[in-house]
């Protein structure tokens, strides 16, 4: 009952904002989700494309994360930013708003889920604010996004999770720290903070292993990733220790390990102990890492961890496949996007100026 | 190859053709007034009183029992002396996690009450030493444990004194090494150095407003939970707010003859006017808090002591908006929108 009334207020507040652009020709362009702050100021839901067509934006309660869209059906997903508690369901061809799920009491979202493959099954990252307990929440997103189940994540604080190839078998970045909502975003145990990368069976929720980097690198907080076909992923990290303090920031995980990746000491120093996001390319053999605080994006060799470059981006935070081998998508709070490869000195901007900025994640629509 | 080359010549053009504007070559002016000025002497004056904290505490332990009044007048000094360096979260105080071992707050899941506990029952040989505390958990080795150990004074005395002896010798030992590492400590990078004392400003702000005052007071009378208050057992929790305050200011305005962020913030191009205003919202919070007659945690329970602590919630948050957009601006500090708090 208190959902449903939560529900209803929620969408109270949701009004489309923009005309539809809609048209059949612009459908079938690639598209990207994004939250973003509009002009004026409030957040809203973004459809684009790769020319940086906006086709439709949703306005939302407070600032949402990252994003999902739903194989085989136009439904795309928006989540609320770590500690909302709301994600809503827009259809990805009018932008109609179809429905507003709310995070059941004493659980808020951490800003990230994904479908699984038949798109049956919806998963979010949340946290038990009674236990400060990091949970899976499990919705049927054939029976209205009903929540089904829930599982241990197997940590404090998951943040992004992803399926593995092959789609039984569920990562999750336990970013490791702990926030309660009565405490806004404080973080609140930086000293003894454990992140982990846990893999769980989906069919039972059983946690299949768990890793963590060596102990003296507790306070690098594993946060987002990205898996490559191959079944490699890569891991963009953020570092919670001293800021005179230089470790690498982004790793790999591959063959039951994970392995560090290591960038020249200048770039590390630029990439401001804080990664935004990560993505793979079309290829599966290149990583883009966004680093915004440092107005840098860098570039990894999925295979064998080297790096490979950096590019230069305002504000670059959110990062997904562009449209070519090698190629990414990098979006930034000035309102730009860009396009970048390692061959890149500078990020290229797409020629169209959003009104809006970009905030942290950009989802691809799978092909 | 190519790609090198590329950049070569593109840094050698911009470097001819764009003189380095004066603020940014000069990013870090005014640090080394404000290590000098503020930073070291704050640590020192931490030093001196942690040193008179564990001269207190032996002292007061020599006849078996700690419940001296010197002792919770030396402990209130020491609090005091770090509650107004606080703020400061780079540095030699981040080795070592010395910042969390100094105060590990909140405690969410009430590790220090555990620990603690666990070891004024324990055997005299399981309780740290001086010389081997400062390896146990974070949780027993700061303020708020030997907070609990003082006013704790049901358990047994002799643990009592053992572990408060060791807690304050290590408080005193960081405090020293703090100071030590502080002389050749200098920023990694760039504007490092001013832009995170600028940051370290509005956080300590911000974290003053949420943690310290909005969550005890909780969202209606029937809500306020007054132990979750900081220092609430010792009634402290007032006075660490007004030294941050006070520290807050000291970093502003300068100390000890050498001049603070003001300085900074009005070589950049800030106005007088703006800093002014900030110098006397620093200023109020101190003096607002000595108005006050109930301790924090009772007055988040008391219907008309409730509003001067929301009041002051607002007070810090306003003064926090004050950082960001009068002293980040001219510091170059008007960051992206995911540069400036991300996910």
């Amino acid at each position: 009952m208190a959902i449903d009334r939560r529900q209803f207020l929620i969408g109270a507040g949701a009004v489309m904002v923009a005309p539809v652009q809609a048209t059949a020709s612009a459908v079938r362009r690639q598209v990207y989700l994004s939250s973003a702050r509009t002009a004026t100021g409030k957040h809203a839901a973004v459809l684009f494309d790769e020319d940086a067509q906006i086709h439709w934006q949703v306005e939302l309660p407070d600032r949402g994360h990252g994003g999902a869209f739903r194989p085989a059906t136009s439904d795309t997903v928006i989540f609320a930013r770590r500690p909302g508690t709301f994600a809503f369901v827009i259809d990805r061809s009018s932008g109609q708003v179809t429905r507003i799920m709310a995070s059941p009491a004493d659980r808020h979202f951490y800003g990230h889920g994904t479908f699984s493959g038949n798109g049956r099954l919806l998963f979010t990252t949340e946290n038990d604010v009674v236990e400060g307990r990091g949970v899976i929440g499990v919705w049927d997103a054939a029976d209205g996004y009903r929540r089904v189940a829930e599982l241990d994540s197997g940590g404090i604080g998951p943040h992004d999770i992803a399926f593995m190839p092959g789609g039984a078998v569920m990562a999750i970045a336990n970013g490791g720290i702990l926030t309660l909502p009565d405490s806004g975003r404080h973080k609140l145990n930086i000293a003894d903070m454990k992140p982990s990368l846990a893999f769980m069976d989906v069919s039972d929720g059983k946690l299949l292993s768990s890793h963590a980097l060596p102990a003296e690198m507790h306070k690098l907080s594993i946060r987002h990733m990205a898996v490559a076909a191959s079944g490699t992923i890569v891991i963009a990290m953020q570092y919670q220790g001293a800021s005179q303090d230089r470790l690498p920031l982004v790793c790999r995980y591959r063959d039951g390990q994970l392995h560090l990746m290591s960038a020249p000491d200048e770039i590390t120093v630029q990439m401001k102990n804080y990664c935004g996001s990560v993505a793979v390319d079309s290829g599966g053999q290149t990583a883009c890492v966004t680093s915004p605080r440092g107005n840098i994006s860098t570039f990894w060799s999925v295979d064998d961890g080297e790096f490979l470059g950096s590019a230069r981006i305002e504000d670059g935070c959110g990062a997904t496949a562009g449209s070519g081998t090698g190629e990414f998508l990098v979006s930034s709070g000035t309102g730009r996007l860009a396009t970048v490869s390692q061959q890149s000195d500078f990020g290229e901007w797409l020629p169209r100026h959003n009104n809006v900025a970009w905030d942290n994640h950009i989802s691809r629509r799978p092909e | 190859m190519k790609k090198y080359l590329y950049r070569l010549l593109a840094c050698t053009a911009v470097c001819i053709a764009l003189p380095v504007p004066s603020a940014m070559a000069d990013a870090n002016a005014g640090l080394d007034d404000i290590i000098a000025g503020h930073i070291v002497p704050r640590y020192q004056a931490l030093e001196v009183a942690t040193g008179d904290l564990s001269n207190a505490i032996v002292s007061d332990c020599k006849d078996g029992t700690l419940a001296d009044a010197a002792a919770i007048t030396a402990f209130k000094t020491a609090l005091v002396a770090w509650q107004s360096i606080q703020h400061i979260r780079f540095g030699p105080i981040m080795v070592d996690d010395r910042h969390y071992r100094f105060e590990y707050w909140p405690d969410k899941h009430g590790q220090g009450a555990r620990q603690v506990r666990k070891l004024l029952s324990a055997a005299a040989s399981d309780i740290p030493t001086p010389a081997n505390i400062g390896k146990a958990s974070v949780a027993i080795q700061g303020f708020p444990a030997l907070e609990r150990i003082i006013h704790d004074t049901a358990v047994d005395n002799k643990a009592r004194c053992t572990l408060a002896i060791s807690i304050s010798a290590n408080l005193n030992a960081m405090s020293a090494a703090t100071v030590r590492e502080w002389s050749p400590w200098r920023p990694a990078s760039g504007s490092d150095g001013v832009e995170l004392i600028a940051r370290n400003l509005s956080d300590q702000l911000g974290l003053m407003a949420d943690l310290k005052l909005a969550r005890p007071l909780g969202s209606s009378l029937a809500k306020a939970r007054p132990r979750r208050a900081e220092h609430w057992r010792s009634s402290l929790s007032y006075a660490a707010l007004a030294a941050n305050f006070d520290g807050l200011h000291g970093l502003f305005e300068g100390e000890n003859s050498r001049p603070g962020l003001r300085a900074a913030m009005l070589a950049a191009g800030g106005s007088v006017r703006q800093a002014d205003q900030m110098a006397e919202h620093l200023k109020y919070g101190s003096t607002f808090i000595g108005w006050q007659r109930l301790p924090l945690h009772e007055a988040v329970s008391d219907a008309r002591a409730r509003e001067q602590v929301m009041f002051l919630v607002k007070h810090a948050h306003y003064t926090q908006e004050l950082v960001k957009s009068a002293v980040y601006p001219v510091l170059g500090l008007a960051m992206g929108f995911n540069s400036q708090d991300g996910d």
